[in-house]
């Protein structure tokens, strides 16, 4: 396994697998074409053909179409099509920013492929020159990617709130982050992928930033979320992410964009651009 | 800040993605390499021996297996035109053809016939920062005024592109000697840090580039200095006073643009709260849409 290799592994989506479900004529989603002829069966609900999957126009406001979806989803999860109900709402969302044309349950948002935001957050420490990154161990119940490595703080947005508010509450939650030291996490960039994973499409935004964290910094995880963490040198790091998927699939190309950003990968690897440039997934939305 | 509200997608729409449906690809090898306008395809079609025209392609003749017999080839076509003045800014510098930094090339072609041809070139930008308490400070320099391209406008402190046969690493301490007489003591210590790509129209074809950043510390006392007559002045700038020009003046050379405002990307100056952060990010990051051959 090289660098490339999880770049390619987390942009395999083939859209030819999906129809675009779409709300008020713009782009909500991608729903697999097995799903689609199931949507068929709720024909108030939907209006489903061989090109695209449409919500009814009736359904007209966020209350509507999220009650709507709401009951589809659960019987759909019922039936025992997807698993995992988390009791979350996160928003559907044709631009990050815009207002939510609906609330989905988290679990359901693969189910319809739609696009997800979270943050990703580096924790770093500086050692001299050198920079060492804190990598936590997930714990083994975790729904997604069991026991794989993790960074320091990650977590999906929400419905309702906030990139920098979602950051803070991650922070305390997922490493003891008190708020003055997560406020000094800087942004650094975004990352956006899109993967079929487990059969579902995995279509995401990562906003990542760094944390310059003092020496004497301990993590301690607060949610049950992360079984341990390590202090890692850089080589390290690399050397883990050459060797296979020891790490979280999304985690590897956050770590990948921070080796890049910090000059730890440099332009004479063979790979350079196309790992610089295959942090972002072009084609859609 | 009286610009803030003005978005930086400015930039873009100061030079918009090219149109590509005019232009006919340029296939060297039964590879997609370049764009080429209709204009300098008729020129090529002078040339049957070595071009020839299908309706959407330039095809340099696959008779021409060996690099070798295509160099020469396109070189001899290039002289004639040349000759004849349809060559302006001749630099006597070769530029490797193909698709990924790195790669074998499968072409060797003189630098100023690259936007005739929209072939992807490759270069380096170098930000010359200086720490300013807890925040940065950045070298800016103005072009000089007999610069081929783009003269007079605002330019990193050191920046250039890639010539065949020339290591990155050896082209950053050739720069940054010859731009901004930074020594090799200090150039050594330039980060790498990003890529950022572009695509434009240019008068005489389409400019296609992958840059590769990188940032360079400078202590507080040090100035540069040009040696080569390629720059007019250079100027400490604060970060706000950067964002601002950004967002409210041409004042950038393209490239240079969005190595600034990756910079500022990165330095966490620009954050998920505008709203245009991703539009943004993702406008840096295109890869030229080659089509798979």
């Amino acid at each position: 396994m090289s660098l490339i290799d999880h770049i390619h592994r987390c942009q395999n989506a083939d859209m030819a697998k999906f129809l675009p479900w779409l709300i008020a004529g713009e782009q909500a989603g991608w729903v697999r074409r097995d799903v689609a002829a199931r949507l068929g069966n709720y024909p108030t609900v939907f209006a489903v053909d061989d090109k695209q999957v449409r919500l009814r126009g009736h359904l007209a406001n966020f209350d509507h179409r999220s009650a709507a979806i709401g009951d589809v989803a659960r019987d759909l999860y019922e039936a025992g099509v997807f698993a995992g109900w988390r009791n979350e709402w996160f928003p559907v969302l044709t631009r990050f920013g815009a207002p939510p044309l609906m609330r989905l349950e988290r679990a359901a948002v693969p189910l319809f492929g739609v696009h997800g935001y979270g943050v990703h957050m580096n924790g770093f420490v500086r050692d001299g020159g050198r920079l060492k990154l804190w990598i936590g161990k997930r714990a083994d119940d975790r729904p997604i990617e069991p026991g794989k490595l993790d960074h320091l703080v990650a977590g999906g947005i929400p419905l309702g709130m906030g990139v920098k508010q979602c950051l803070a509450k991650e922070c305390e939650e997922e490493a003891s982050i008190p708020a003055t030291l997560a406020a000094r996490a800087g942004p650094v960039g975004a990352i956006r992928y899109c993967m079929e994973h487990q059969g579902w499409l995995r279509n995401d935004t990562m906003f990542v930033y760094d944390l310059e964290l003092p020496a004497d910094f301990k993590p301690v995880n607060n949610d049950g979320e992360i079984a341990s963490f390590r202090l890692m040198e850089l080589d390290e790091v690399a050397e883990i992410l050459s060797a296979g998927e020891d790490f979280k699939f999304n985690v590897a190309l956050v770590l990948i964009d921070f080796l890049l950003r910090h000059g730890h990968i440099a332009p004479d690897h063979p790979d350079y651009s196309e790992l610089a440039l295959g942090l972002w997934r072009h084609d859609w939305m | 800040m009286s610009a803030a509200s003005s978005s930086l997608l400015r930039l873009f729409r100061r030079s918009p993605p090219a149109d590509l449906a005019p232009y006919r690809r340029f296939i060297v090898a039964d590879r997609h390499v370049g764009w080429i306008k209709p204009e300098f395809a008729q020129t090529l079609a002078e040339f049957p021996k070595f071009f020839y025209l299908t309706d959407r392609e330039v095809h340099l003749h696959d008779r021409l297996a060996e690099i070798e017999d295509r160099c020469q080839a396109v070189a001899d076509v290039l002289a004639k035109l040349h000759e004849r003045g349809g060559i302006p800014g001749w630099r006597s510098e070769l530029y490797p053809v193909n698709r990924r930094f790195g790669e074998a090339p499968l072409l060797l072609i003189e630098r100023a016939a690259t936007p005739l041809f929209g072939l992807q070139t490759y270069g380096i930008n170098v930000n010359g920062l200086v720490r300013d308490g807890r925040d940065w400070k950045v070298w800016i320099a103005r072009r000089a005024m007999t610069k081929h391209v783009d003269p007079g406008m605002l330019d990193l402190v050191v920046g250039g592109g890639l010539p065949h046969g020339l290591s990155i690493a050896d082209n950053l301490l050739k720069e940054c000697a010859e731009e901004a007489c930074i020594g090799p003591t200090l150039a050594e210590r330039a980060k790498p840090v990003s890529v950022t790509t572009m695509i434009i129209e240019a008068a005489e074809g389409l400019r296609v580039g992958v840059q590769f950043n990188f940032d360079l510390v400078l202590p507080t006392d040090f100035q540069p200095r040009n040696d080569d007559g390629e720059v007019a002045e250079f100027q400490l700038w604060s970060l706000d006073q950067l964002e601002d020009n950004l967002r409210s003046a041409d004042d950038f050379m393209f490239d240079a643009a969005l190595a600034k405002l990756d910079l500022l990307v990165r330095l966490g100056r620009i954050g998920p709260e505008d709203r245009d952060y991703l539009d943004l990010i993702a406008r840096l990051r295109k890869p030229a849409p080659f089509v798979r051959t």
